[in-house]
């Protein structure tokens, strides 16, 4: 059991989101860098999509109120444990009484913006159509439906394999999954519905150009700022089905990339789609960090998705081995 | 194979002997009887070796500065470096509450079990 001692909002709790509802017009929510996630779940020992809590704004400190092992991964916040720190992507186990402190990210080369605590067993949250993420917009699913706020408690699963001694970490995905354009942050993206609507110009912008995240960006969607994108002739379209990663381009030109909270229709026409494999990387990107579109064709797009499934693969061979022996020991 | 402090501990209450020390790669174990119990000999400065074989880091990948610079102030417990083996990070812990000391491997060496890694100074005082 943990209790949230900041009055932050914006803390959800999640998994890797609620797949299959998106016909039935609910949205698919679910941990905005599912990477880290998933790391911090196998560092535990947890079923890779265990629920976790997603913090987005810092300061964010908590209180364990009984022993118990967790992980934090995503953004490096400089965390401290009752003032000892920890490094980034790392687990360990925390005593009862305990004070979990996340400060600001880091910024500079591989910066991030979320971090991800996953506790051992998962947060025990009851399953809501398939998933445990906060639906906002539905105002259910995940810890009542709703943020986190302070004096929150929040009970985890039954315990999983002991953590060793001191814990351990892995590496951060940006690391070993690392990918870049002119030194920017990359992104592989598919042409989507509309693409061939774009003038020639605006096409090749939507490759060459850096994109600055603005401000207005948040779980539901990224605005970005940069060469306005211009079609051949106005485009009118009725709403239609649409899906996180989504590229749109409204009237004056800016793109939005739809994210994890983004509602299941719109009608602003499509230029592109951010491959699933890639849609972790745009979750961690600052607001204020530029990123460049990366084109891809439909088998890269698989290619990618079967990389991250090998990395994947290989921390959690390690991870069992490494906590295996220690037990051992 | 692993040899643990309270293996060794029983061998030596069974004994009938005083006190027992066993240095090898990795370990260094120094126990001696006080009354019924057996107890720690503290040192004044340890060598922290490395567990097994892997990558010496001192800084974290993410990180431009070290976990714990020569000179730091650390606690008992904390991670002062880190030993990678492909994407896992293994801890190198503080044994006591001290000052980090000076690194005897470079950063990103590759090294064996029982190197050198680095100086630890606990507080005097501390068990």
């Amino acid at each position: 059991m943990i209790e949230i001692l900041s009055d932050t909002a914006l803390a959800t709790v999640q998994d890797l989101g609620r797949a299959g509802s998106l016909g039935a017009g609910v949205g698919c929510a679910g941990a905005m860098d599912d990477l880290a996630l998933i790391a911090g779940n196998l560092l535990l020992g947890n079923a890779q999509g265990d629920a976790a809590i997603e913090v987005q704004v810092f300061p964010f400190q908590l209180r364990f109120e009984t022993r118990l092992s967790f992980a934090l991964t995503g953004a490096d916040c400089g965390a401290t444990l009752d003032g000892m720190p920890l490094p980034p992507w790392w687990a360990c186990t925390a005593e009862a009484g305990q004070v979990l402190r996340l400060g600001p990210p880091r910024r500079g080369a591989l910066q991030a913006s979320r971090a991800y605590l996953c506790l051992a067993g998962g947060v025990d949250v009851p399953m809501m159509l398939g998933s445990r993420s906060t639906q906002l917009r539905g105002a259910f699913g995940g810890f009542n439906g709703r943020a986190l706020r302070r004096g929150d408690r929040i009970a985890a699963g039954p315990a999983t394999a002991p953590l060793p001694a001191g814990g351990f970490g892995l590496e951060p995905a940006a690391i070993g999954l690392a990918l870049e354009c002119d030194r920017v942050p990359a992104l592989r993206v598919l042409p989507a519905a509309e693409y061939d609507r774009y003038t020639a110009t605006s096409q090749d912008n939507l490759w060459r150009a850096p994109w600055r995240i603005t401000p207005q960006s948040d779980r539901y969607g990224y605005r970005l700022a940069g060469p306005a994108l211009e079609p051949l002739a106005p485009i009118e379209l009725r709403s239609h089905g649409i899906v996180p990663g989504v590229i749109q381009v409204p009237h004056g030109g800016q793109p939005i990339v739809q994210m994890r909270d983004a509602q299941p229709s719109g009608g602003y026409p499509k230029i592109g789609t951010i491959i699933d494999a890639d849609l972790w990387r745009l979750g961690q990107a600052p607001i204020g960090s530029r990123v460049r579109f990366v084109r891809c064709s439909w088998d890269e797009a698989i290619a990618a998705a079967e990389e991250n499934q090998r990395w994947i693969a290989r921390a959690a061979r390690l991870a069992d081995l490494y906590r295996q022996h220690r037990a051992a020991a | 194979m692993t040899v643990t402090r309270d293996a060794v501990a029983a061998v030596l209450a069974s004994s009938p002997l005083n006190e027992l020390e066993l240095r090898g790669p990795g370990v260094h174990l120094h126990l001696r009887r006080s009354g019924d119990a057996i107890v720690d000999v503290a040192a004044s400065a340890d060598v922290i070796t490395a567990p097994g074989v892997g990558q010496f880091l001192l800084r974290h990948p993410l990180q431009d500065s070290p976990l714990a610079s020569a000179g730091t102030r650390v606690v008992a417990g904390q991670v002062i470096a880190l030993l990678q083996v492909g994407p896992l990070l293994r801890p190198m812990l503080a044994p006591a509450a001290g000052v980090a000391g000076a690194p005897l491997a470079a950063e990103a060496s590759l090294v064996g079990y029982g190197t050198a890694l680095l100086c630890f100074h606990p507080d005097a005082g501390e068990p």
